[in-house]
C-alpha cells in the first residue's frame, strides 16, 4: 500500500508575525512596498519618525534572526545596536537597487558572521555568567514569560536547545546563517543568495550541508 | 532515481526548494517506496524538533535594544551637512514670519524721536516714531485717489526688570499669539521676574494654552525654580500628559523630577506604556530607574 504523502507546511505560525521581514519581496503586496519605499526616502531625508518606524518594522526580525545564529542575548543585542547604526549612517547610500529588507539582513548576516567568526578565534564562553548576585544562566533572560507559564516544558526545551546549540557549533559561520535564515526565518534560497552574495546553488548546498550535520548530530532523537 | 538519490533530496523537499519535475519525481517514489516514505515523515519529525528550539527574543530584550539604540543615535553627531535625525526630532518648529499681503503695511515715514520730558532714565518714553499703515485706497469723484492710514506710534520703554511698566508690557506682549518671536523673548524676559505671583501665573498660562511650542518650552525653564510648588506640579503633570510637542513633554520629565516625588512613580509609568515618541519614552524610562521604580513592560 503506498505511504500517505503530505506536501510539507514550512510556514510555521511564528512566520506570520514579521511578514514584511520574512517574506520573500515578491510575495510583499505591491501597497506594502509602495508605502515602505516612502517610509524609507522619509527617513533618508532626515524624518526621525520615518526612521523609527523603519526600524520597529523590522526589529524583532532582526533581533530573532541575531538570537538563533548566535544563541546569545548579549551578542544578539550588539548585532542589533551595530545592524541598526550602520542602517543610520548609510541610509543615505541605500539606492533601491535590491529589497530594503535584503539590504537590512546583508548587513545583519555579516555582522552575525564576524561574530561567529570572532568566537572561533577566541575561547567559547562560557554560558553562565558570575553577577553580583550569584551565577546566571545567559539564556535566562530568553523568553522570560514562557519559562513562568510552563516549567517543565522550558526544561525540555532547555536541554534540547542545548542538543541544537551544541549541533549547531558544528556547522561553519555561513551554514550557520543560511540554515537559520531558511530553517527559522523562512527566506526562499535566492533571496539568502541576495543577501549574502552568492548564488542560490551556492545558498542550497550551504543548506544541504548543515542539515546532514544537524542530522548526524540529532539523528538520534527522532 | 534511487533511494540514496532520494533521500539526498529530501531536505530541499522539505523547504519547498526542488524544481517541479524533482519534487513530482520524489513524491511518486515515495508513494511506492515505504523506507524512503518512513524517511520524509522522520525528516519532517527533526525539523519539527528544531522549530521548539527556536528561541524568541524577549520583550525585554528588546526593550533594552531599543533604549540602546536611541541612545546610541542621539549621540552619534552625523557629520555636517547631514543631519541628526533624533536631535530633529526635538527641534521646534518656530515661524517668525509675519505673513505678507493680508493688509497692505507701508511705513510711510520714521519721525524723529521725542523724548518725553521728566522720564528720562526711568521706564517711559525714551524716543518716539510713527509707522502709518495704509488701511484703503479708492478714488473719488474728481479722480483723486482717498487713502486712509492708521497712524501707530511708536515708543522705546526701557526699565529694569523690577520696573511695573516693564513688567506690565511684557506680561501683555507674552499672550500675544501673533508674533511667537517677540512672544519668546518676552517670556526669557519674565523668567528673571518668576518669583513675582502673577508673573508665575502669566508662566504657567503659557505652558499650558499657547499653540506655539517654543513658547510654551521657554514658559517651562521660567518654572525652573518653582518646581517643588504643588499648583505647578500639577500643570506640568498635565503638560506631560497632553503636550503634543516631544521637547515639552522631555521639559516637563525634566522638572517633574529634578525633585524627588514618588508620586510621579505611577504618572511616569503610565506615561510609559502611553507616550508614542521614542526619545520620550527612554527619559521616563531613564528618570523610573533613577527613583528605583520599574519602568514596567509596553
Amino acid at each position: 500500500m503506498a505511504v500517505p504523502f503530505r506536501k510539507p507546511d514550512v510556514i510555521r505560525p511564528g512566520m506570520m508575525s514579521n511578514l514584511a521581514g520574512v517574506m520573500s519581496l515578491a510575495a510583499v503586496p505591491e501597497r506594502a512596498v509602495s508605502a515602505e519605499t516612502e517610509i524609507i526616502r522619509a527617513a533618508q531625508s532626515g524624518d526621525p519618525e520615518a526612521f523609527e518606524r523603519l526600524v520597529r518594522t523590522y526589529d524583532q526580525s532582526v533581533l530573532r534572526i541575531a538570537l538563533n545564529v548566535l544563541r546569545s542575548p548579549e551578542d544578539a543585542r550588539d548585532v542589533y545596536q551595530e545592524a541598526f547604526l550602520r542602517v543610520y549612517r548609510n541610509l543615505h547610500t541605500f539606492r533601491f537597487d535590491c529589497s530594503f529588507h535584503t539590504w537590512l539582513y546583508r548587513i545583519v548576516t555579516n555582522i552575525c558572521l564576524d561574530h561567529l567568526r570572532k568566537r572561533k578565534v577566541r575561547r567559547e564562553e562560557s554560558a553562565v555568567l558570575d553577577t553580583e548576585d550569584g551565577p546566571i544562566d545567559r539564556m535566562d533572560r530568553v523568553e522570560e514569560e514562557a519559562a513562568h507559564a510552563n516549567p517543565e516544558r522550558t526544561m525540555y526545551n532547555t536541554q534540547l536547545g542545548g542538543r541544537i546549540t551544541a549541533a549547531l557549533e558544528n556547522l561553519t559561520p555561513r551554514e550557520r546563517v543560511v540554515f537559520e535564515l531558511r530553517h527559522y526565518q523562512g527566506l526562499r534560497l535566492r533571496g539568502i543568495g541576495e543577501v549574502l552574495g552568492t548564488s542560490e546553488e551556492a545558498a542550497k548546498n550551504c543548506l544541504f550541508r548543515a542539515t546532514q550535520k544537524m542530522r548526524n548530530v540529532l539523528g538520534d532523537l527522532v | 532515481m534511487s533511494c540514496e538519490n532520494i533521500r539526498e533530496l529530501m531536505p530541499m523537499y522539505y523547504y519547498g526548494e526542488l524544481p517541479p519535475e524533482q519534487e513530482e519525481n520524489l513524491e511518486a517514489h515515495c508513494a511506492v517506496c515505504k523506507p524512503c516514505g518512513r524517511e520524509v515523515e522522520k525528516y519532517r519529525s527533526f525539523a519539527g524538533m528544531l522549530d521548539e528550539a527556536e528561541l524568541e527574543p524577549s520583550l525585554v530584550l528588546l526593550s533594552e535594544c531599543r533604549q540602546m539604540l536611541a541612545q546610541r543615535v542621539t549621540e552619534w553627531e552625523r557629520p555636517a551637512p547631514q543631519v541628526n535625525w533624533w536631535r530633529k526630532l526635538l527641534d521646534l518648529n518656530l515661524d517668525f514670519r509675519v505673513p505678507v499681503g493680508a493688509v497692505a503695511l507701508i511705513a510711510v515715514g520714521w519721525f524723529g524721536a521725542k523724548i518725553a520730558p521728566g522720564l528720562t532714565g526711568s521706564a517711559g518714553f525714551n524716543s518716539a516714531s510713527v509707522m502709518s499703515s495704509v488701511r484703503s485706497v479708492e478714488p473719488d469723484a474728481s479722480g483723486r485717489l482717498v487713502i486712509s492710514v492708521d497712524d501707530v506710534q511708536r515708543r522705546v520703554v526701557s526699565g529694569g526688570v523690577n520696573d511695573a511698566n516693564v513688567r506690565r508690557l511684557l506680561l501683555a506682549a507674552a499672550r500675544d499669539e501673533s508674533n511667537p518671536g517677540v512672544q519668546v523673548e518676552c517670556v526669557d524676559a519674565l523668567k528673571k521676574m518668576a518669583q513675582s505671583a502673577d508673573v508665575r501665573a502669566a508662566l504657567l498660562d503659557t505652558v499650558q494654552r499657547d499653540p506655539n511650542p517654543s513658547v510654551r518650552l521657554k514658559a517651562l525653564e521660567g518654572l525652573k525654580g518653582f518646581a517643588q510648588d504643588g499648583e505647578i506640579r500639577k500643570a506640568l503633570t498635565a503638560v506631560l500628559m497632553n503636550d503634543g510637542n516631544a521637547a515639552v513633554r522631555v521639559e516637563a520629565i525634566d522638572l517633574l523630577v529634578a525633585h524627588r516625588d514618588d508620586s510621579m512613580v505611577g504618572v511616569l509609568q503610565n506615561m510609559v506604556r502611553k507616550e508614542d515618541d521614542g526619545y520620550v519614552r527612554v527619559r521616563l524610562q531613564k528618570a523610573l530607574q533613577e527613583m528605583n521604580a520599574s519602568v514596567g513592560t509596553f
